[in-house]
């Protein structure tokens, strides 16, 4: 056996593994997107890339859904974030009763994200939820009324659902990398007379930035992709103003079972978020190489 | 040596398994029925009806696998798909046609031919499950609508009677809406709120028929566009909640018990919920409101029994339909449900005239009345129910489309369809 392949053999269960449980279904769902493609005849009929003109010319609700992807995915990313990193931050100053309330807060990570639709739309529901009132109260409203079924609005809904779904993610990531900064560092830094913000703005925030990436990357690509939220709070209405790609490629699927096209949508997605991961990965790159 | 004898154990013990459930799938006294709408105390009963069925017939097996709703659809294609076949499997109308274009469903015609159902079955009920005269599914019973009212809030508005006709309607809707905090009409603007609008179109137009005989909708007349205009108008007016314009069926009906809105389009499976919350006194049912032709089409749904092309024992199969059907076992199973029988006596023991079920019964015995069922020949109306109508019916009520476009466009859509389907059908 040469010297070349005998790494190659050790790499072979592996390298099997790796295609038939990932390469085998996405390339056979990639190659969906140039048929006409009918789940329950199973007919398929090849159209080359007539899906792809559809999308790119005349489809705008996918245009649409794009900008509405682009609002739930970074205003649900900055709200996951800031609050998570506070909570954390709390947690980590290690205040009597923290064991108490800890489990606590990690609840809503635990609970299914269809359970949490639905807890919402009842809280968001004037008959049944105090929200409405809360915002009329506010003078956010005139009259209690549920801000799912307003087109301008809708939106946050699901929004307020997936910040409280998120936060518990980003408190308990930050919190393990919060955790892992030495104590000496601090009282070093004290001795120097760095303390308060100055101590979290030149160390705690440089040593837990590669976490805060990393964890911004992963997430950002979970929300863009949640659409269960939004399936069950809203369906993606009114008249489509909470049509994210990721329902509209369920509606185009289930609904309409037009499966050659949902997989043109999910392409487009996927390169989009491709893109995005190879970008915020230059960056971390960048962070951690300490030349 | 222990490892290798226990990994070989392992592989024998699976061989037989898989074995053993293909051998079902082949097994002639071996039936398996797939449910879809399911609840814990219906399979209850669907299963002491089944076995009836094994007790009728000695030898024969049935085993039921049961779905979620939610997920009922993607996953029996997928079992299909897979090659997995049931033999008799739960059938909502807006599948049909999906299933029989792809060739899934058996052709039920000449076995029911030799079937002797009692004679007061509701005349069309074989018609419902037909895709041009071939029989594919026959219906357990019907998703009919009618019209609750809340007495109460009628009561305070000075109103002493359900709406009649569609003026009436409107004109009620928006007396009620006179009242504080309290809207005329429980609007069903989200998914599954499309058949509102063709009854009501089809009753403006007087005819509960979706095509003329060259295959263009009726929704391009008049009529139809009139009907959109005043269900828009009843919203536009606020003579329903502004919210209402993305309810789901929860909504629409936790609206209606809690007073927030007063009457409601609802299909008498309904009642089941609305009992636990409100007294029998408060509320009632009425037939749909008349249009100007004197006659409303109120729709009705249906889910049925179907066999499937690939089960190896459709003979079986096809009397277990006929078992699950019949006048006895029908009786149980529709009070249960709480829909519409198919053997129309049944209806009387179900709702009572004097009842909160009254507005149901008046509409099955009543000529004036009589039922608009779904293109559901076409393959695309489940996709035309569910997305098109949803959407382009909530940006009329913003006021992005008038009444006229919106008309125009579900007419296009239906109009490409069903000419589509007639020359595949010559």
């Amino acid at each position: 056996m040469s010297k070349l392949s005998e790494p190659w053999l050790y790499l072979l269960p592996t390298l099997i593994f790796i295609f038939l449980l990932v390469l085998v279904p996405l390339v056979t769902g990639i190659s969906y997107a140039f048929y006409d493609f009918d789940l329950i005849s199973g007919t398929k009929e090849f159209v080359g890339l007539d899906q792809f003109v559809r999308i790119l010319s005349e489809d705008d609700i996918f245009t649409m859904s794009l900008v509405n992807t682009l609002f739930w995915t970074s205003t649900s990313l900055f709200f996951q974030f800031t609050l998570g990193l506070g909570l954390a931050l709390i947690l980590n100053s290690g205040f009597t009763g923290i064991k108490l309330i800890q489990p606590v807060l990690f609840v809503p990570w635990a609970v299914p994200s269809f359970l949490i639709g639905l807890m919402w739309v009842w809280m968001f529901n004037p008959v049944t939820g105090p929200l409405p009132y809360l915002f009329e109260w506010l003078g956010l409203m005139d009259s209690p009324e549920n801000i799912l079924s307003d087109p301008d609005h809708a939106m946050w809904g699901p929004i307020v659902a997936n910040v409280w779904f998120g936060i518990p993610f980003f408190t308990i990531m930050l919190l393990a990398a919060l955790r892992s900064i030495p104590n000496t560092i601090y009282e070093a830094a004290n001795i120097d007379g760095v303390s308060g913000f100055a101590a979290f703005r030149y160390i705690t925030l440089p040593l837990i930035l590669p976490t805060i990436v990393i964890t911004l990357l992963i997430r950002a690509i979970w929300i863009a992709n949640f659409a269960e939220i939004i399936i069950v709070m809203t369906n993606g209405g009114p008249a489509n103003s909470t049509q994210i790609v990721a329902t509209y490629i369920y509606d185009t699927a289930y609904q309409k079972m037009d499966f050659g096209y949902a997989s043109v949508i999910s392409i487009a997605l996927l390169s989009m978020l491709m893109v995005y991961g190879f970008i915020l990965g230059r960056i971390r790159q960048k962070m951690t190489t300490y030349v | 040596m222990i490892k290798a004898a226990i990994t070989f154990i392992i592989v024998v013990l699976g061989f037989a398994a898989w074995q053993a459930t293909s051998d079902k799938d082949h097994d002639p006294n071996n039936l398996l029925i797939v449910e879809v709408n399911t609840s814990a105390d219906r399979t209850g009963l669907l299963r002491k009806q089944l076995d009836q069925f094994e007790a009728d017939n000695p030898g024969m097996k049935v085993d039921v696998i049961s779905l979620s709703w939610g997920q009922a659809f993607e996953k029996l294609s997928m079992m299909i798909a897979g090659g997995q076949y049931p033999d008799v499997i739960e059938m909502p109308d807006f599948w049909l046609s999906r299933y029989v274009s792809g060739g899934q469903i058996a052709d039920m015609t000449d076995f029911l031919k030799t079937v002797d159902f009692d004679d007061d079955m509701e005349e069309d009920t074989l018609k419902y499950g037909s895709i041009g005269d071939r029989i594919y599914t026959v219906p357990y019973g019907y998703y009919l609508r009618a019209m609750l009212y809340n007495k109460k809030l009628f009561k305070k508005a000075g109103i002493e009677n359900p709406p009649l006709t569609m003026d009436e309607f409107y004109q009620t809707a928006a007396k009620i809406s006179e009242l504080p905090g309290v809207s005329g009409y429980c609007h069903h603007g989200g998914r599954g709120g499309a058949v509102f609008y063709y009854w009501i179109m089809t009753t403006m137009n007087g005819s509960d028929q979706f095509f003329d005989a060259d295959g263009n909708s009726v929704f391009y007349n008049e009529g139809a566009v009139k009907g959109l205009t005043l269900i828009r108008d009843i919203y536009k007016n606020g003579y329903a909640p502004q919210d209402s314009l993305n309810w789901g069926l929860n909504e629409t009906v936790s609206g209606f018990y809690s007073g927030a809105c007063a009457m409601l389009h609802q299909t008498p499976d309904a009642l089941t919920s609305l009992r636990k919350r409100m007294d029998d006194d408060d509320y009632g049912s009425a037939p749909m409101p008349l249009g100007p032709s004197g006659k409303s089409f109120p729709h009705l749904g249906y889910i049925g029994w179907s066999v499937l092309e690939g089960s190896t024992k459709k003979q079986s199969a096809f009397k277990l339909v006929a078992h699950l059907l019949s006048r006895e076992n029908h009786q149980a199973w529709a009070q249960r449900s709480g829909l519409v029988p198919i053997y129309k006596e049944l209806s009387k023991d179900i709702f009572d005239a004097d009842g909160v079920g009254a507005g149901w019964l008046e509409t099955t015995q009543d000529d004036r009345w009589s039922y608009l069922i779904n293109p559901n020949h076409l393959s695309d109306i489940a996709e035309f129910d569910s997305i098109t109508v949803v959407q382009s019916g909530q940006a009329m009520m913003l006021g992005d489309q008038t009444p006229e476009e919106t008309a125009t466009l579900w007419a296009d859509f239906l109009s490409a369809s069903q000419k589509k389907w007639m020359a595949e059908n010559e």
